[in-house]
C-alpha cells in the first residue's frame, strides 16, 4: 500500500514538473503540451475519443482472442510430429519478422471488411508468441514425469491432458501476456495504415487526424490513452499468470 | 536390493526391468509372464509428483491411467495415502508437503496398482538422515505386511543391510554381478535392527566386499 502511494506521489510530482517546466519555459502547445492542456484536450471531445478507443481495444481483443486460438491448436499439431514442425515453423517465423506494416496494405486489399482486414493485421503481430511459448512448454515435461506415463502404458492423448498440456500452462501464460500488449500494438499499426487509406474509426486514425491538424495536445491525449490501454491489458494478464503459474509450477 | 558404485549401471537395470528401456543385447526372463502397465511399480530418485496436482490426485493417476473411474478409485486411494502416514493430507498439494511426505506419496502412487513388483531407484538418497530412517521402516513394514517383492538400487551400505533379505553387488564397468550376499535373519525392526549384532555383522561383510571390488578393479 504505503509503495503504492509513493509511486502514486511519484507520477503526480512528475506530472506538475512537467506542468512547470512548459509553463516556466513558455514552450508553445504545438510542441510539447503541458498535462493540464492534454487533459482539457479530451474533456474537449470525451466520447469521440473514447468511442475511439473502443473501436481500437475490440480489434485488439478479437485479434488476441484469434490469436490465442491459432497460436494454441498451432503449437499442438507442430508439436505432434517433427515433419509438421518442420511445414509450418518458418512460416511462423516469416511472418513474425516480416514487419506487419509492409503486408498490411496486402491485407487490407485482400480482406474486403475494414475491420476483418484490422484484426488480421493485429493477429499476425500477436499470434507468434502464444504459438512460440506453447510449444517449448508442450516439450517441457520432463523426462521423470514422461517415464512415469510411459510406465503405465499412457496414451497419447493421455500424456497430452494430464501432462504436457498442464506443464505448459505456465509457458503460455508468459506468451499470452506479451501478446496481449502485441495485439494492440498491431490494432495501432493496422489502423494507421488503414487510416491513411481512409478508413475512420479507431484510435491511431484520431491520433494521424490530430497530427495533419497540428492538435497536438488532442495527440498526446490519445497517447495517453494508448498508453493507459496497454498497461491495463499487461496488468491483467500479468495478474492473471501470477495467479495461475504458481499453482502449476508447484 | 542392488548395492553398487556409481555408474555400474544399477538404474539401468532397473529402467530395463520396468521396460523404460531396451537392452541392445540379451533378453528379460519374466516368470510367469511379462508384467502388463500397472503390475511393476517404479519410485523414481525424486518424488517426481504433478506440482498442479493434489496428493490423492497423484495417488490416483496410475488408476486414472488405467481407466478405473474416479469414485472407483478414491477409496484405494485413499487406504494407501493413509498406510503412508499421510491421512488428512489428500488434498495438499506437493509443494505443501516436506521432502519426506513427498516421497511418501510417490510411495503411495507406486504402490496403488498392486503391482507384482516394485522397482525403488534410490528413492531415499536426497532425504535427510532421520526421514531417511522413517521412510526405511515404514518400508520394511509394507514390505512385510503387503507381501511386496522389491528391486532396490542404492550405494549405501546401510540402507542396504538394514532393507535387504539380498543384497547383490555390483561391480562397476562393466556392470556385473559381483557377488550375491544373503542378509542374516534378524526379526528385529527400527531402532531395535538398526543396533543389532548381525546388522552391523552384515554392513562389515558388505563393506569388506565392496572394498575387494575396488582393489581388483
Amino acid at each position: 500500500m504505503l509503495r503504492r502511494l509513493q509511486s502514486f506521489a511519484l507520477g503526480m510530482g512528475s506530472l506538475a514538473l512537467w506542468e512547470l517546466l512548459v509553463r516556466l519555459l513558455a514552450v508553445p502547445s504545438y510542441i510539447l503540451p503541458g498535462p493540464l492542456a492534454i487533459a482539457g484536450a479530451f474533456l474537449e471531445d470525451p466520447s469521440g475519443l473514447l468511442a475511439a478507443l473502443a473501436a481500437t481495444l475490440a480489434v485488439t481483443f478479437s485479434a488476441l482472442l484469434t490469436a490465442v486460438i491459432i497460436g494454441l491448436l498451432l503449437a499442438l499439431l507442430v508439436s505432434m510430429s517433427p515433419f509438421l514442425r518442420a511445414l509450418f515453423e518458418p512460416w511462423a517465423v516469416a511472418l513474425q519478422v516480416t514487419p506487419i506494416v509492409a503486408i498490411a496494405p496486402l491485407i487490407i486489399i485482400w480482406v474486403g471488411d475494414p475491420f476483418l482486414a484490422l484484426v488480421t493485421c493485429a493477429t499476425i503481430v500477436a499470434f507468434f508468441p502464444v504459438f512460440s511459448s506453447t510449444l517449448s512448454g508442450l516439450a517441457a515435461a520432463s523426462a521423470e514425469h514422461l517415464d512415469l506415463f510411459r510406465l503405465y502404458g499412457a496414451r497419447r492423448w493421455q500424456t497430452l491432458l494430464w501432462l504436457r498440456l498442464p506443464a505448459a500452462l505456465p509457458y503460455f501464460l508468459s506468451g499470452l501476456r506479451i501478446s496481449g500488449g502485441l495485439s494492440l500494438v498491431g490494432a495501432v499499426v493496422a489502423e494507421f495504415v488503414a487510416g491513411s487509406g481512409g478508413f475512420a474509426s479507431g484510435l491511431a486514425y484520431r491520433l494521424l487526424e490530430a497530427g495533419y491538424r497540428l492538435q497536438i495536445p488532442r495527440m498526446f491525449a490519445c497517447l495517453v490513452l494508448l498508453g493507459v490501454a496497454g498497461l491495463a491489458i499487461n496488468g491483467g494478464l500479468g495478474t492473471l499468470e501470477a495467479a495461475l503459474a504458481r499453482r502449476f509450477r508447484g | 536390493m542392488l548395492l553398487g558404485p556409481s555408474g555400474c549401471g544399477k538404474s539401468t537395470l532397473l529402467r530395463l526391468i520396468a521396460g523404460l528401456e531396451t537392452a541392445d543385447q540379451g533378453r528379460l526372463a519374466w516368470s510367469p509372464a511379462p508384467p502388463r502397465p500397472g503390475e511393476v511399480g517404479f519410485v523414481f530418485q525424486e518424488p517426481t509428483l504433478l506440482p498442479w496436482a493434489s496428493a490423492a490426485e497423484n495417488v490416483y493417476l496410475p488408476l486414472r491411467l488405467a481407466g478405473v473411474k474416479r469414485p472407483q478409485a478414491m477409496g484405494e486411494v485413499k487406504a494407501m495415502l493413509a498406510a503412508l502416514g499421510l491421512a488428512g493430507f489428500e488434498e495438499a498439494r506437493p509443494r505443501e508437503l516436506s521432502g519426506g511426505m513427498r516421497m511418501r506419496v510417490s510411495l503411495a502412487r507406486a504402490l496403488v496398482t498392486r503391482p507384482r513388483i516394485l522397482l525403488m531407484d534410490e528413492p531415499f538418497a536426497a532425504l535427510d538422515e532421520f526421514t531417511r530412517q522413517r521412510l526405511q521402516n515404514d518400508l520394511r513394514r509394507l514390505w512385510r505386511e503387503e507381501g511386496l517383492s522389491v528391486v532396490f538400487v542404492t550405494h549405501s551400505l546401510y540402507e542396504a543391510a538394514f532393507l535387504a533379505s539380498r543384497v547383490v553387488l555390483l561391480s562397476p564397468r562393466p556392470g556385473r554381478i559381483a557377488a550375491i550376499h544373503a542378509a542374516p535373519p534378524l526379526a528385529a525392526e527400527g531402532e531395535e535392527r538398526r543396533t543389532a549384532e548381525a546388522y552391523l555383522d552384515f554392513i562389515r561383510t558388505l563393506g569388506l566386499a565392496l572394498r575387494a571390488l575396488h582393489l581388483a578393479e
